[in-house]
């Protein structure tokens, strides 16, 4: 039975060369909701392929292209300058949780790590580096997989 | 090698229990008479804990009686037996979610009625097994003697004329309000304490105690603030009277003081604000904030 806390949506079957790896588009859960966020606790999260990294100061700047739709690649993406990406600035917190997002290391083990060096409990850093993460989701910039044994 | 404590305590409104350091408090109450705690791991919600104050000792074999046929209605077990431990009385049942552990206690010198239904074993594989015997360690106070606040990393005892009315928590940041029980009627003004504590302090405090002191109390006057080692650390303390003329030569003014350090141990900054409403400042000993639990713990919070 499919949790309602949790929705995914499977679209893309291929990240960073990782063969048959789920992707996670969307997720949706609270922290109150504890099975819910167990669940996600196991999902693993990876950069997506595409994005550009720029240092900037103790942030950086993910930079991710832009698809382009067919009016853009018609005659009119050669008049007008259409930007090719479009970047999203972390900051240092950002930059840590981003570049802990590895491919290999799963939300729970992040969240341990988060909770470790800046003094908080595990629910709290939970609380906050789920919520970046979801950010994160949302604007494609990493996906959250579920990595079978198969794909380990 | 310090051996590591899977058990801390919590302690609210005079009650007192111990619960493994991973659990966390997901609903709680702050009424006196009645009100209730959730926990939860990071899997599962692991025990209920309620409190009721009742004039008279309950029939508690019927109360019991009652209860386990609820249970039987949703869980798998057939037989009821009763279990006690210390002055509980309660039984255990099976259902989806694990082996649950229903009690009941009644205290006759708090006159309060426990209830606490206590997963012993859950489904979940980051779950783990606690021991029945987690309710022996329940400690009751009366309510004149309940002036200690140990809950969500802020460790606090303040007077036994307050109260606490309102617990604001949110990752990194927990902020503690307490009231007079006696307000003061003639302003309809009551004396106050906010204890806040504001984690990931290496993130964002830069060591400036006096500009941070003088954005949480835009009332204080920041001339009037001065920097200071305050339990072994570095912070800064100020104090107000806010008065008009009148007031003032009345002795009615408002008094703020506001105190506030870094822990370093904890990553944490802790500011404390008292208000008078009648012109006296509230002596800083009555509120006695605590901190560097890290240090003395030396077990990494919530991780067991």
């Amino acid at each position: 039975m499919a949790d309602p806390s949790i929705r995914m949506r499977f679209r893309y079957g291929v990240a960073n060369g990782q063969k048959g790896v789920l992707l996670v588009a969307t997720v949706e859960t609270t922290i109150d909701e504890t099975g819910a966020a167990s669940r996600l606790l196991d999902l693993v999260p990876v950069p997506n392929a595409a994005a550009r990294v720029a240092v900037e100061g103790e942030g950086l700047i993910v930079w991710l292209p832009i698809r382009k739709t067919w009016w853009m690649t018609g005659p009119l993406g050669k008049v007008l300058p259409f930007r090719h990406e479009k970047g999203f600035a972390l900051d240092a917190i950002g930059r840590e949780v981003f570049e802990s997002c590895d491919g290999k290391r799963n939300v729970e083990s992040i969240v341990e790590a988060f909770a470790e060096r800046h003094r908080l409990r595990f629910a709290e850093a939970r609380a906050s580096v789920t919520h970046f993460l979801k950010t994160l989701v949302q604007r494609k910039v990493v996906v959250l997989a579920l990595l079978t044994e198969e794909t380990k | 090698m310090t051996s590591v404590c899977p058990y801390e305590t919590i302690e609210l409104l005079g009650i007192s229990l111990e619960v493994p350091r991973d659990w966390q408090i997901v609903r709680h109450g702050l009424d006196e008479r009645k009100g209730g705690l959730t926990f939860t791991d990071r899997s599962a919600e692991r025990m209920t804990f309620h409190w009721n104050t009742l004039e008279r000792e309950p029939d508690i074999a019927r109360m019991l009686q009652t209860e386990w046929g609820k249970s039987k209605q949703t869980g798998e077990s057939s037989e009821f037996r009763e279990e006690t431990i210390d002055e509980w009385r309660g039984f255990r049942f099976d259902d989806a979610r694990g082996t649950w552990l229903r009690a009941v206690r009644y205290d006759s010198s708090s006159r309060r009625l426990l209830e606490v239904a206590l997963a012993l074993e859950t489904a979940h594989s980051r779950s783990r097994a606690v021991d029945r015997r987690l309710l022996s360690r329940v400690e009751l106070k009366k309510s004149e003697l309940a002036c200690r606040f140990l809950a969500f990393d802020i460790d606090v005892t303040y007077p036994s004329d307050f109260v606490v009315t309102k617990c604001e928590v949110v990752p990194a940041s927990v902020t503690l309000h307490l009231e007079s029980r006696a307000p003061f009627k003639r302003f309809g003004a009551v004396d106050s304490i906010l204890i806040r504590r504001m984690g990931m302090a290496r993130t964002w405090y830069r060591g400036n105690a006096l500009a941070l002191l003088a954005r949480e109390n835009p009332l204080v006057d920041p001339r009037k603030a001065n920097t200071r080692e305050i339990h072994g650390h570095p912070g800064a303390a100020a104090r107000t009277t806010l008065s008009r003329p009148l007031q003032r030569w009345f002795g009615h003014g408002r008094t703020l003081g506001a105190t506030l350090w870094h822990c370093d141990e904890e990553n944490a900054v802790y500011h404390v604000a008292t208000r008078t409403a009648d012109g006296r400042p509230l002596d800083p000993d009555a509120v006695q904030v605590r901190c560097c639990k890290w240090a003395e713990g030396s077990a990494p919070r919530g991780d067991g």
